[in-house]
């Protein structure tokens, strides 16, 4: 995907000067420097599968970003934004990216249309989850926003608002493709679509999330041999080989999610809980179901909180679809080999606090966190990545982070 | 010395006085058809989560200045939230396309003149300089 950003970049910026009479722009943009550090190099804590997380060794990288936007709101009805971030992706690598690029047409007074790059609101902070000043973590409860690989969609999104008394109703659906950068190639997503509803109530926000992801062809998939020495088996010598063949393939998977989630912030208290499921028939993907809730108090510029989040696995960690003895057994070990690297249940507890510093200079606002998390992987690998044998299941982890917008 | 002590009591004691007693009022355009609003419609409109008045007409959000105390008292007041909460609501609105932040003018009189001129703005003032050019929907 990172080969056509260019293309729409350039398209735009092209387009913009011709038209900056008649165009008000703005810009803006977010930083966050965060630092990580756990008491284990037995394992690593990221975003998916990504290399290179937070260990005891420390790192920068994994919670950091730059964003910059540029929004050009030609009229009342059409306005088109391009938001580059620079974050590690699921390659590991710290790069930038062109997350946002659309344009955006209010087509009835309470309907708004989108078309371009959009990050998919999959979660309830899934389409804002880098923007640490508005966030109350140093970074999101992983439980939750590691269930789907996913996040960008190029394609159409809708908003839609409506009041029903006193609530504030809006729908947003969106359809449209992507894809995904791993450290071995590329992922291709042929077609992703979702709906998400908020309702808003004074303080309160209840949301719920569908979404459903189609994952398609694998660059340099290491399984390929053995998914097709399964498909090569006739059905009356092995039963179950086809179907595991599938379980294996990541092109054909299917990932649906389902996300209930609820907000409550009087000013004083802050309350947010969300509740994920991720159902897939893949091994490598696995279903799974996370939920988290968080609780912070304000006093003044300072705000502690504290989060408990789980993860259960929902898929089998083994399977004798193939028989274990005789000439299929080594099959039967790599489908699960497959299934034992998927991730595990873990639980993990959160404390930390929030600190709003006066604003200054060309800062909007800044902020900084300190954040202490211990995670308990109940002698899986969790959510975890890099996890070796010596791993005791257990880790402790430090971050702290220094949040602004300008 | 002592002298100097009182006199610092009486300004600070006055100007508690005065913010005691500062009204703040929120001002539309006079062609706009809403009589009055509510401090729960006019906090919708100023943390992004309402873009219309309650006739179905858009609105264009008019802020002071961050370092004005009117700021904070107007957000305290209709919102219950902090300037902080709520630039970091807006934040999470801006970069994520769904609005666009209020217009930060300098002044009680620049917020009256754009509201004057823009018949879809909504803005808050110190009561003490309303006029004619503007219509107050609610006091605070």
């Amino acid at each position: 995907m990172r080969s056509r950003f260019p293309l729409v970049a350039l398209a735009v910026a092209a387009a913009l000067p011709s038209l900056a009479s008649a165009v008000d722009f703005s810009y803006s943009g977010f930083s966050t420097a965060a630092y990580g550090q756990s008491d284990t190099n037995d394992a690593s804590v990221g975003y998916a599968a990504q290399p290179g997380g937070i260990d005891s060794g420390g790192n920068f990288e994994t919670d950091s970003k730059v964003g910059v936007q540029v929004s050009a709101k030609f009229n009342d009805v059409i306005s088109a934004t391009v938001q580059g971030v620079g974050y590690a992706d699921m390659t590991g690598e710290w790069e930038p990216h062109l997350d946002w690029a659309y344009l955006r047409l209010q087509a009835l007074r309470n309907l708004s249309l989108r078309a371009g790059y959009l990050r998919a609101p999959t979660f309830m902070y899934s389409d804002s989850v880098f923007v640490g000043y508005a966030n109350v973590w140093v970074r999101p409860p992983l439980e939750v926003y590691n269930l789907s690989p996913v996040y960008q969609i190029r394609g159409l999104d809708a908003t839609w608002r409506t009041t029903v008394g006193p609530v504030q109703v809006s729908l947003n659906p969106y359809y449209g493709d992507s894809e995904v950068d791993i450290p071995t190639g590329t992922i291709d997503v042929p077609e992703w679509m979702g709906l998400a509803a908020t309702a808003e109530y004074g303080s309160l926000t209840v949301r719920a999330g569908y979404s459903e992801v189609e994952l398609g062809d694998v660059t340099n998939s290491q399984l390929a041999p053995v998914i097709n020495a399964l498909r090569a088996i006739p059905s009356s010598i092995c039963g179950g080989c086809a179907i595991e063949s599938n379980r294996l393939d990541i092109d054909g998977s299917i990932i649906h999610t389902i996300n209930v989630g609820a907000q409550f912030d009087d000013g004083k208290n802050f309350v947010a809980a969300e509740f994920g499921q991720s159902s897939t028939q893949s091994y490598l993907i696995v279903a799974k179901t996370g939920a988290y809730a968080t609780y912070g108090r304000r006093f003044g510029n300072f705000m502690p909180y504290g989060t408990y989040a789980q993860l259960r696995r929902d898929t089998t960690t083994h399977s004798d679809a193939i028989p274990a003895v005789g000439a299929l057994a080594p099959l039967n070990g790599a489908v699960n080999a497959a299934l034992a690297g998927g991730a595990g249940d873990q639980d993990s507890y959160s404390v930390g606090v929030r600190y709003e510093l006066p604003s200054f200079s060309v800062l909007k606002g800044a902020l900084v966190k300190l954040q202490l998390d211990h995670i308990d992987t109940k002698d899986t690998k969790g959510m975890l990545n890099a996890v070796q044998p010596d791993f005791d299941g257990t880790l402790n982890m430090i971050s702290a982070s220094f949040d602004f917008i300008f | 010395m002592r002298s100097l002590k009182l006199m610092i009591a009486a300004t600070v004691l006055s100007l508690a006085s005065l913010a005691a007693h500062a009204e703040l009022v929120v001002i539309v355009n006079p062609k706009n058809p809403a009589a009055n609003l509510t401090a729960e419609q006019v906090s919708a409109l100023f943390l992004g989560t309402a873009t219309t008045f309650p006739d179905g007409g858009a609105a264009t959000l008019a802020d002071q200045p961050e370092s004005a105390s009117i700021r904070g008292d107007f957000y305290q007041k209709a919102t219950g939230r902090s300037v902080a909460q709520v630039k970091a609501t807006w934040a999470r609105l801006t970069f994520t396309g769904k609005g666009t932040p209020p217009k930060e003018l300098k002044t009680d009189a620049d917020v009256k003149a754009f509201v004057a001129s823009d018949p879809k703005a909504i803005g808050y003032v110190d009561a003490s300089s309303i006029d004619g050019s503007v219509k107050a929907v609610l006091k605070l």
